[in-house]
């Protein structure tokens, strides 16, 4: 004959059964969190590298397009460091003005007599500054500080300047 | 008889437990493969960067090609081969140098090499041309 | 019979439970899974083209020392444009275009529809045997045409 009370018959097989339901919640709340972390994580890597990625592209393919002889100068305009690409359409000059304006990237075409307007630009997309320098052997560099903070320098040759040295 | 109804509920839980733990073990593989991939395309790019720069400079240099990867922090492992360790962004980059000379001129060619932990990630040429004065 | 089985946890809601953290962990996987694997396509796309575009500088580089050294032998002979483009196709360099003003120019194929059109002038008789005035990436795609139909007049009926 069991001398035990009924209540403490059932107490460990109870305090089993939620012991198993304390660690199926505890592992479907470590690895929901783990999860949500890796998840997280990714986006923000591609979001921040597709970021400065698509600004140092975007300026070394407009470099790369207009490479010609005097054709690509670092300049300000009303205080802005700008990057001009000049070039010549149906004998017109134009310019095509890259600069950093109130958080973001803007582009300005425009004919070459006219005056330098930033808020008359394309805005394109969310940089925190912009800075360009073109050494005589013309190399440019240009380098971006994005919104996550990170600073990256791209360098761009020109080559059309470097015209066919001989030694 | 008595019947213990946590018996039912004591297996179901033992399974749901066994369920949940076979689950997850594909899943976390999923995963650390998305996270993998994640990290060689963030390396990648940072090597491809650099590179591009490196190319770019030699293009333009005013020094031998030698001497600008020198001052582009790389090292020289041989006569014709240079190497920079950017081990903290997980890449490596090596940078071989050949030359083909003509009467009028040196055609030098660069062969950049991106590498993580050993494995080959891209190739890049850097060939420049640069003519000599004849008497 | 003393039942005092007062259980809160009824059977089956556990496995309810189960289905449904799994359902979002996997969810959550695969659209990790994802965003990665969009990410490397893009950088594939990327260093595709780089890739590309570098071997079209190494090849126009190439073409430029073969020019350089026809021009470096026949400086003396002065030719005028017509010999010039003969003698640097004789030279295995038959893409480049020498016009009357002797301007050269040549395209190399970039990738990706561009080409890279590099463009300058001979002179045989400078130090510098010739000048590179153009080194340009230019698009060739070309742009469909694509009408849209806004507005389809309708016959008037005359009354």
């Amino acid at each position: 004959m069991s001398t035990r009370t009924p209540a403490l018959r059932h107490s460990i097989p109870t305090a089993f059964i939620f012991l198993l339901i304390g660690l199926f919640a505890l592992m479907s709340l470590m690895l929901t969190l783990l999860g949500t972390r890796v998840y997280r994580h990714i986006a923000d890597t591609s979001a921040q590298n597709g970021d400065s990625q698509i600004v140092l592209n975007y300026i070394v393919n407009k470099v790369r397009t207009c490479d010609a002889q005097d054709a690509v100068r670092v300049e300000t305009h009303n205080g802005f460091a700008t990057l001009c690409l000049y070039e010549a359409l149906d004998g017109d000059p134009y310019v095509t003005y890259i600069y950093a304006y109130n958080g973001y990237l803007w582009e300005q075409f425009s004919q070459v007599p006219q005056p330098f307007e930033p808020e008359k630009g394309e805005r394109l997309t969310p940089v925190l500054s912009l800075a360009f320098a073109l050494t005589p052997s013309g190399l440019l560099q240009t380098t971006i500080e994005t919104n996550a903070g990170e600073a990256k320098t791209v360098l761009t040759a020109l080559r059309a300047v470097s015209s066919g040295e001989a030694k | 008889m008595k019947h213990f109804k946590g018996n039912t509920l004591l297996i179901e839980l033992m399974l749901v437990l066994l369920f949940f733990a076979l689950s997850q073990a594909i899943i976390l593989q999923v995963f650390a493969s998305a996270q993998q991939t994640n990290r060689t395309v963030s390396i990648r790019n940072a090597a491809l960067m650099q590179a591009q720069n490196t190319a770019e400079f030699l293009a333009v240099a005013t020094t031998d090609a030698e001497t600008a990867l020198l001052s582009l922090g790389y090292t020289a492992d041989s006569d014709a081969l240079f190497i920079a360790d950017h081990l903290s962004e997980g890449y490596q980059l090596t940078a071989h140098i050949s030359r083909f000379t003509q009467p009028s001129g040196v055609l030098t060619t660069v062969t950049i090499t991106a590498s993580q932990e050993g494995h080959p990630l891209f190739t890049l040429p850097a060939v420049r041309y640069q003519g000599v004065r004849l008497p | 019979m003393n039942r005092k089985t007062d259980y809160r946890v009824g059977v089956g809601a556990s496995s309810i439970l189960m289905v449904l953290v799994v359902l979002a962990l996997a969810a959550m996987s695969l659209l990790s899974l994802s965003a990665a694997r969009n990410s490397e396509a893009l950088g594939d796309r990327a260093l595709d083209m780089t890739t590309n575009y570098y071997q079209a500088v190494s090849e126009a580089q190439r073409m430029l020392a073969a020019m350089d050294a026809s021009l470096a032998d026949h400086a003396s002979d002065n030719p005028d444009a017509a010999t010039w483009q003969a003698l640097l196709q004789a030279h295995g360099i038959p893409d480049v275009t020498v016009a009357a003003d002797l301007s050269y120019s040549f395209s190399v194929n970039a990738g990706a529809q561009r080409m890279l059109e590099v463009g300058g002038r001979l002179t045989p008789a400078q130090p510098q045997r010739y000048t590179l005035t153009r080194h340009q990436l230019v698009n060739t795609a070309t742009a469909e045409p694509q009408p849209l139909q806004l507005f389809q007049p309708q016959p008037t009926v005359t009354p």
